[in-house]
């Protein structure tokens, strides 16, 4: 059921499970971790009920058992354990027609983290209550000049720390993009704020970032990389001590 | 909002080098094509964004490490990254490479391009297209679009925001992720693999547009069966396919490449995720099995996607994305038989990482593995 364009990936370290959205089959999978090679997903999240239109993203709250799902002007939120045809417990709407183009959650201090790239408009930082409904404004946005913040892809969490790290791959998903970094924030800026860190860039040896993750235990940023066609690890104890 | 909960700045880290990166140095033919008239091999590269030309003759020696090519277009200005489909020009030798999820361009290269050079010919396609055939007796371009479940036609010649003639695209055209595509001129009929992921979207209904749209309907996506859908070559709109081959006896995981044998009515099938070449009648149709398979250790397959029939000198070239080769084979190809020729691109003891747009990363705490989605 997978398919052979997918942008999104999360593991959730509790429950040893890998989920993946499909959007070419409006689906989320949900598989064991432990499995390889062609198997079917333990679970998957498709119908007309789970009003899923094009899932580019995914990320996991395993503490508070929650799927986090990015899809246009939308955050779709769902039970972890969720199965087939089956509504989203909860749909944070963008403010103002806004989009959002990808999603984290950090468990610990209760914030859903989204970013946003509409045409024509600065990229933004998004910080929302981890159980807003409806359309709710972010009780924090992080834009402007000096977040050197020129588009967004990915984008996860690191709950222990308080921080995000962000993906920003340029304005265009053409080539490479020599301003390109991984970018590092607090949950808590607001405002025109610069990142905290940035990580293989800007001008350094990323092109276009599009994934990043945490190994915790190694005090580790891993990266992929779509002009590099390629995945690096950075060793980054700053943001582990 | 939470006080306090991050570490104070640090220090300017834009320079840090890596400790390990994942990449794999050698090119990863993803795509095929034959210059019958100037003897020589195209095949496209996803890994490093190339396209490289070969004497057609090459065979890689057993020892070598790969074989080189002719020539090399890549760069920047080429436009060039996930090429993913190819199609030859039999007179000029021009090169016509479809680009993929990244850049909605379909850039045309001269026969003797070679490095960073700008395509001669651009022209802005929809997001997400794959195959692409041709109709030289009509002069139409065909291409297969991933992300709105669509074909376009366009004028070969067309060029920059040219618009296509025709669209095929809605609910009746069964088309789930729609892949390669082949033309059978001479019983005007094309066929498009498709690998069975499908949504709905909504079809303006005056039909005058010949865009695809990509306004999906939420909450319609479903997983059918692998298919070959067949329609007339000169279908258009939202039109029923003639007919459908498709189901557990035809063995179809992920079929991509396609190419017709007209001489001998056969369609040959890349079929990627079984490491196999699957063999149909061109009449055929439902769930029948193939009349042939190339499958087995000796015919050195490895997840294969592009494929060619070369019917002046009588052989079927496969692009194995799996294992940095191309395998060429006598007509007509069946059973585990070895190749006549084999193109390397990398030793033959090295795999292919088959790392293709990583667009997310995750890690596995607990098996401390990286898992990239492609």
């Amino acid at each position: 059921m997978l398919g052979r364009t997918m942008h999104g990936i999360a593991y959730d370290p509790v429950h040893d499970e890998i989920l993946v959205p499909q959007p070419f089959a409006q689906s989320v999978l949900i598989f064991n971790a432990a499995i390889s090679g062609e198997q079917p997903p333990t679970r998957y999240i498709q119908g007309p009920l789970t009003q899923l239109s094009d899932p580019d993203k995914v990320d996991i709250d395993p503490v508070h058992n929650e799927i986090f799902v990015p899809d246009r002007d939308k955050i779709l939120v769902f039970p972890r354990t969720a199965n087939g045809n089956v509504a989203p417990l909860r749909v944070i709407k963008m403010p103002k027609e806004g989009a959002v183009s990808a999603v984290t959650v950090d468990p610990v201090h209760n914030v859903v983290i989204a970013t946003s790239n509409l045409r024509g408009q600065p990229s933004k930082i998004m910080f929302f209550d981890r159980t807003a409904q409806g359309e709710v404004a972010p009780k924090g946005i992080v834009t402007g000049p000096k977040t050197m913040l020129t588009g967004t892809f990915g984008v996860r969490a690191h709950p222990q720390k308080g921080l995000v790290l962000v993906c920003m791959n340029g304005p265009v998903s053409v080539g490479a993009h020599e301003g390109a970094f991984v970018g590092v924030w607090s949950i808590t800026d607001h405002g025109d704020v610069p990142p905290r860190w940035t990580i293989g860039g800007p001008h350094g040896v990323l092109k276009q970032p599009r994934g990043v993750d945490l190994d915790v235990k190694n005090k580790s940023i891993v990266v992929s990389d779509k002009v590099r066609n390629a995945v690096l690890t950075f060793y980054f104890p700053e943001i582990f001590n | 909002m939470q006080e306090d909960a991050a570490p104070s700045s640090g220090s300017d880290s834009a320079k840090r080098p890596p400790v390990r990166e994942i990449h794999d140095p050698y090119p990863s033919f993803s795509s095929i094509a034959v210059d019958v008239k100037h003897d020589e091999i195209v095949m496209t590269d996803e890994n490093l964004f190339q396209v490289l030309v070969y004497d057609r003759r090459t065979n890689t020696p057993a020892r070598a490490t790969m074989s080189e090519p002719r020539r090399a277009i890549g760069g920047e200005k080429t436009k060039i990254e996930f090429q993913c489909g190819l199609y030859i020009d039999p007179e000029s030798g021009d090169i016509y490479a479809v680009n993929n999820d990244t850049v909605d361009t379909l850039a045309i290269f001269s026969r003797n391009a070679k490095g960073n050079v700008a395509p001669d010919r651009e022209l802005r396609t929809p997001h997400g297209t794959f195959g692409i055939a041709v109709d030289e007796g009509r002069s139409e371009l065909f291409l297969t679009v991933q992300h709105s479940n669509s074909i376009v036609i366009y004028d070969k010649m067309a060029t920059g925001d040219d618009q296509p003639l025709r669209l095929i695209q809605g609910s009746a055209t069964r088309l789930a992720d729609p892949h390669g595509i082949a033309l059978d001129p001479k019983n005007k009929v094309m066929f498009v693999t498709n690998h069975g992921s499908l949504r709905e979207f909504h079809i303006e209904a005056d039909g005058k547009s010949t865009m695809p749209t990509r306004s999906t309907i939420a909450g319609s996506g479903r997983v059918v069966a692998s298919s070959i859908n067949v329609y007339a070559i000169d279908a258009k709109g939202d039109v029923a396919p003639i007919r459908v081959i498709t189901g557990p006896n035809t063995q179809m995981n992920w079929a991509t490449g396609l190419a017709v044998d007209e001489e001998r009515g056969e369609l040959y099938v890349a079929n990627d995720m079984d490491d196999s070449v699957l063999v149909f009648r061109t009449d055929a149709e439902g769930d029948v099995a193939p009349v042939r398979m190339l499958k087995g250790p000796k015919t050195g397959m490895k997840n294969p996607t592009g494929i060619m029939v070369d019917s002046k000198n009588g052989e079927l070239l496969v692009a194995n994305f799996g294992n940095h080769s191309a395998t060429i084979y006598k007509l007509p190809a069946g059973g585990n038989t070895a190749p006549l020729r084999k193109i390397r691109s990398g030793p033959s003891d090295q795999p292919a990482l088959m790392i293709g747009n990583p667009g997310s990363v995750a890690y596995d705490s607990k098996r401390e593995e990286i898992l990239v989605p492609n």
